[in-house]
């Protein structure tokens, strides 16, 4: 069992499905729809599947947004405070950015084995396509600024050093979580799979994560008004 | 707000297979007793079909996303007029800008890098071993994006999507998805920060040894700039987190 083989198993999780199709397109790229075109059935419909949710989930934001919109223009109306709204706004805002501590169902991935930060940067964007919405490595909080370096062969997240085995909590549908992170192809499956490492996904009811220990700041980056 | 789960991909992969494996299998035990006839259903009439749906489904996704940043601007401006002038509800304003910062949900600039990753343009050897490695993938995407965050980038987009907390990038086939909106090659990547520490980052972190690798044995291009302005657009699709409360 070497790490060339885990990594050896990432190249292979990259675009499974590229096969012999990829040597006709290299440079081909007209247009995204002629890519579809060439996509294997299995494929497209992972991707109309994948829009047809994303559609779903705009329409359900959208209904929301505008439920919200019309209690603020009513509260304004009747010249009562916003105050109410204005913080029920803010806390779904922590809780999307780990301000706050968050609770629900989910799932909890033990990893024993020293993986690099390039292994975990995969996992995590894994673990993100399987849907879920919060996530924390050895009970510390992932945002989208985290960093996952490493020095020495050491696993630092946010500078912090982690050691093996990682547990690794992800919220969200459990259900859904466990079926994508365990379908076939994917990245713990095939971790899985190689001698030495030990990959364990056990769907939990109810999980808390940390909320994150600093929040992150704007140096350089300013709204554009 | 509400939120709405991606369905298991695996699974909703294996549905229609099944599905066509019953049509099929339906299909030949009617026709067996028929008079064997040349229908041969084209495989490309079902590609273009497809082709047809997924081109329907994104220009309904376009439209939907600007209805979300249509209805998120109108929020932002009555929450701006709920707070006027009010001391302490003015407070809390401020603090929904910055979390909304913090989420993706508002576009901004500042100094930065861009970095520019193309597929290979060296022609294929006839000998090629691995195709793999003449193009970019999802790995070197995120890796990348992984590294300028390391570096203290405070917003990052790849081509026109801001990259969130529960943006994933992966391909299926050749085409690589991004907040479940379908990119192609070439990929701009516009992170704001430190302009000489990420670009320096970009070329020298061992991370991205394989990145440069196939650029010098491959031809896969890549291009590091420090740029004194950079505009990261603001986050346009769905936020789906209806699993979690925040629990204080």
């Amino acid at each position: 069992m070497t790490r060339a083989m885990l990594r050896q198993s990432l190249l292979t999780l990259m675009c499974v499905a590229i096969g012999f199709a990829l040597v006709t397109q290299l440079r081909t790229y007209q247009s995204i729809t002629s890519d579809v075109g060439n996509l294997s059935p299995e494929e497209r419909s992972v991707i109309i599947i994948g829009l047809i949710d994303r559609n779903a989930a705009a329409e359900r934001e959208i209904a929301v947004l505008q439920a919200q919109n019309a209690d603020y223009r009513r509260t304004q109306l009747n010249g009562t405070s916003n105050l109410d709204q204005l913080v029920s706004d803010l806390t779904a805002l922590r809780a999307q950015t780990g301000a706050v501590q968050v609770r629900g169902p989910g799932v909890v991935i033990t990893i024993d084995y020293a993986l690099r930060a390039a292994d975990m940067l995969a996992l995590i964007n894994e673990i993100r396509n399987a849907s879920a919405e919060a996530i924390a490595i050895n009970n510390q909080r992932i945002i989208v600024r985290s960093s996952i370096d490493e020095q020495n062969g050491i696993l630092l997240v946010d500078g912090v050093p982690q050691a093996p085995p990682y547990v690794v909590t992800a919220l969200g549908n459990s259900t859904t979580l466990m079926g994508a992170l365990n379908r076939i192809g994917g990245l713990l499956r095939i971790w899985n799979e190689i001698e030495g490492v030990a990959v364990n996904i056990e769907p939990r009811d109810d999980l808390t994560l940390p909320r994150i220990s600093t929040m992150p700041t704007f140096r350089y980056a300013q709204p554009i008004p | 707000m509400q939120r709405l789960a991606l369905v298991n991909r695996s699974w909703l992969t294996t549905i229609p297979l099944l599905l066509g494996g019953i049509v099929v299998g339906l299909l030949m035990t009617l026709r067996s007793g028929a008079a064997p006839q040349t229908i041969n259903p084209s495989r490309n009439t079902a590609a273009s079909l497809s082709v047809t749906r997924v081109t329907e489904l994104r220009a309904r996704q376009q439209s939907l996303n600007s209805d979300l940043t249509r209805l998120r601007e109108e929020q932002g401006v009555l929450q701006r007029k709920a707070t006027e002038n009010q001391g302490n509800l003015e407070e809390i304003r401020t603090q929904i800008d910055a979390q909304n910062q913090l989420a993706g949900l508002s576009a901004l600039r500042g100094p930065g890098v861009v970095v520019t990753l193309d597929d290979s343009t060296s022609s294929l050897p006839s000998d090629a071993v691995d195709v793999n490695r003449y193009i970019v993938h999802q790995q070197q995407l995120v890796t990348l994006v992984g590294v300028l965050w390391n570096t203290g980038a405070e917003a990052i987009s790849i081509n026109e999507q801001r990259v969130t907390d529960q943006t994933s990038i992966y391909c299926v086939g050749s085409t690589i998805i991004i907040n479940q909106e379908l990119l192609a090659p070439p990929f701009t990547i516009r992170a704001i920060g430190d302009p000489a520490s990420l670009e320096s980052a970009a070329i020298t972190s061992p991370l991205l040894a394989d990145l440069w690798s196939r650029q010098r044995e491959y031809g896969v291009v890549i291009n590091v700039k420090q740029k004194n302005q950079v505009q990261v657009p603001a986050y346009t699709g769905p936020v789906t987190r209806r699993h979690l409360v925040a629990a204080p």
